[in-house]
Order: C-alpha cells, then structure tokens, then sequence
C-alpha cells in the first residue's frame, strides 16, 4: 500500500506541488488584501463616529458567517455587481473578508492592551489623536498581536482548501481530480494531508518559537 | 423548492431550517468525542514516558495541522479505495461525525493542558497535605477545577466548530448549508447564502450567550 501511495506521488508530483504553490499564492494574497483591510475595520470600530457601527458589523458578520459560507455568497454575488474576476482571484477577495473580520479583532485587541499611561503621556506630550495612535499605538499593538496574527495565518492557509468548491487550481482541486480518476482516494486525500503538514507544522513551530521569544521580558 | 429565493420568502428560510438538527448533531456529536478523547490525550501529551507523549504530540499537531476538509474526504472517500462496501459504515454523516470528533480532540487536549497548568500549586500542596492520595487529588480537586476553568475556552471551539460544519456539506451531509446550495439550484442568487449565514450567526450567539450564562453561573460555587 506505501509503494502505492509513492507511485501517485511520484506520477503526480509536479501537479501536486503546483497546487500547493497555489495555495500558498492564495493565502499570501489574502493575507496582503485582507490584513490591510483588517487594520482599517480595526481602526474604524475605535473611531468615535458613525463609522464605528458600520466596522462593528462587517467584522461580526465577516467572523460569524462560515468560511465557505462566505465564500459562496462572493462566487455568486460578485458577477451580480458586475465584477468578474477568475477563480482564483474570487477566492482570494472571499477568504481575504474572512482575513479582514478576523485580523481586525486580533489588531483591535492588541491595541488594546498598550497601555493607556502610554496615550495619556503621548497626549501630555501636545501629540494629536492621529500621532499617538500612528506613533505609539499602532506599532506597538501590533506588534502584541503578531503570534496571534502568525496563528490567523496558518488557518487561513488550510482555509484555501475550501475554495476547491468553486474549481481553481490548489492542491485540494487537484487532489480531488485525481482521487476520482485513479478511484485512489484514499491515497490521494493522504498525499494532500502531508502536503498540508508539511507547511503548517513547520509554521506552528516558528509561531510557537516566535511567541516564547517575544514574551521573554514579561 | 417552489416558488423565488427572495431573502422576504418565510418558505427559503424554513426550507434552509431542515438542515439545523442535522449542522445541531454533528457539532454536538463532535464536539462530544473530542471533549471525551481529549482528555486521554492530555494526559498522554503530559506524561514522562518520552513515545506516549510524543505520540499525543504527533496527533496533536497533524490533526490541527491538515485542513478540516482533508480529513473528511480522507475518512468519507478514502476508505471506499479499500472495499467500495464500507461507504456502508462511512456514511456521510458518520464520516462527518467521527472527523469533527478527532479533530476537536486534538483541541481540547491542548485546552485541558492550558486550564491544568492556570491552576495554582496550592492546590496540589494543600490536597497532598491533607494525606490525600493522588488519584483523589486529580479526581476530587483538579479535575473539577480544570474543567470549571476550560468553560470559556472550550465555548469558543464549539462555537468554532458549529460554523466548520458547514464544511460537512461538500461529503453529502444534509446540514443548512446543503439545502442553501439546493435553494440556489442553477441560478446564481446569494440569498440562501445570506439565510444560511444569519442562521449560523444567530446560533452562534445563542452559544455565546449560553457559555456565558453556564460560567457565570459556575463562577459563583467556585473560589477563584
């Protein structure tokens, strides 16, 4: 059965690891897209105006809807505002809302935990609401918030298999063609599975590492 | 489903509600094995003997580290390379079933492990002060004390885990976002999805609000 499982590999090896370069290519876009948008929705729900409810409930709709969920309502809904992109760049804008929702409450709460006597003194200091956020809140909430945001990351990469649903190119799309054309499911789905350890494991790892490093001084 | 996909129309979102006990049982079922399993696997992961908790480790980390998605086809399909006749036993739901539940295994052994070590060593001193033996003292004082503690946390995974079931609908489990997806039928329409996702919304703050009632609830018998 292990040789078995080698020869799918070996036959296959440079569709498969296209896919998972795919995959990698569509987390790390979302991960662009949707931490950008995530740092704006995190600032706007601290923002004292109207704007505040309107963040507030993108980033509890975008947290409380499921993935795939959200998924298929951007396959669907996109086309019916008249933006037609191509698969792949339909799953990057449905994960990256996911991203956005996520991140900004992950930025939100390390923003948070800075200290205030660290806003009081930028304030004593003649500094405007915008300067002490640019200069001492937002550096250094985000950087509170990276082993939170490195963890976001690496669910995010898994979450590209979702997008196996609308076809494209990743590693599950792939996986799922051949496991029906070879009846090797079992063989493939495993393949696909150590794929997918291969850059997670490693990446939770590095955030481990990274989490202990930074908590160091505490 | 007769009639229009309008997000006004009472009848798609009744016909979307046949799915609720289905996406109710595999959360509920999932996240009862892994609450089970979980706790073997703690104490595997916190044993001295070096194989057992490198193999809790192991299981640990693959089963966090593979996409949800992965693991159900692998159960779902992949036993079907074998004998075609055990799609019999690996029904859609079962697979679904037993998938959700190894996952959520993996978690909760890594929640357990994280309310054991947030209780104090008081705790430990004072029991064994007492003569009492150490069975006694995980099964009289910690236990009850981690799972009090592992509430909140444990909430938040079954929150979680209501929304990945959803996930269940791409093997053929008749959830809510199964009878979205027929709603929307050939035509490209977004309001079965919109329904499916304000019925996972609100089951996840009926949860929420729940979890919170049981821990303030809790709070109040418990010392902290």
């Amino acid at each position: 059965m292990i040789s078995s499982i080698w020869t799918d590999f070996a036959n296959n090896w440079q569709g498969l690891l296209r896919g998972l370069l795919t995959s990698l290519e569509i987390a790390g876009l979302t991960l662009v897209i949707g931490l950008a948008v995530g740092l704006l929705l995190a600032l706007a729900q601290m923002s004292r105006g109207p704007l505040r409810y309107l963040a507030t409930i993108i980033v509890e709709a975008g947290r409380g809807a499921p993935a795939l969920v959200m998924l298929l309502i951007i396959y669907n809904g996109l086309p019916r505002l008249g933006l037609v992109f191509d698969v792949f760049f339909t799953a990057v804008v449905a994960l990256s809302v996911t991203t956005a929702a996520y991140t900004a409450e992950i930025m939100r709460g390390g923003f948070q935990a800075v200290p205030q006597g660290e806003v009081e003194a930028g304030e004593a200091l003649g500094m405007g609401r915008l300067d002490v956020l640019r200069y001492i809140v937002v550096p250094q909430g985000i950087r509170i918030a990276v082993p939170a945001l490195m963890g976001f990351a690496i669910i995010i990469f898994q979450a590209t298999s979702l997008t196996y649903y609308i076809g494209g190119g990743e590693l599950m799309k792939y996986v799922t063609v051949q496991a029906a054309n070879t009846f090797h499911q079992f063989n493939f789905y495993l393949i696909a599975a150590v794929l997918y350890a291969c850059i997670t494991i490693p990446a939770s790892f590095i955030t481990e590492r990274f989490e202990k490093r930074l908590s160091r001084h505490l | 489903m007769s009639g229009e996909t309008s997000l006004f129309n009472p009848e798609l979102w009744g016909y979307i509600a046949v799915g609720l006990p289905i996406t109710l049982q595999l959360t509920v079922f999932g996240f009862l094995i892994g609450a089970i399993l979980g706790l073997p696997l703690m104490l595997m992961r916190r044993s001295p003997i070096g194989p057992l908790r490198w193999i809790a480790r192991a299981y640990i980390e693959i089963f966090r580290g593979v996409p949800i998605i992965v693991w159900l086809f692998l159960i779902f399909q992949g036993s079907t390379q074998f004998d075609p006749e055990l799609k019999n036993t690996f029904t859609s739901m079962n697979s679904a079933i037993l998938g959700f539940g190894l996952i959520s295994a993996a978690y909760m052994a890594e929640i357990y492990r994280g309310c054991l070590s947030a209780i104090s060593n008081g705790q430990y001193e004072a029991a064994w002060a007492l003569g009492m033996s150490s069975t006694d003292v995980n099964r009289q004082i910690i236990w009850p004390q981690m799972f009090r503690i592992a509430i909140p946390a444990s909430a938040s995974y079954a929150i979680g885990l209501i929304k990945d079931t959803s996930i269940a609908m791409t093997i053929g489990c008749t959830e809510m976002l199964y009878w979205a997806r027929n709603a929307v039928g050939v035509q490209t329409t977004i309001s079965p999805y919109l329904v499916a996702g304000i019925f996972y919304i609100a089951l996840t703050l009926v949860a929420a609000y729940a979890a919170r009632r049981l821990d303030a609830s809790l709070r109040k018998k418990v010392a902290r």
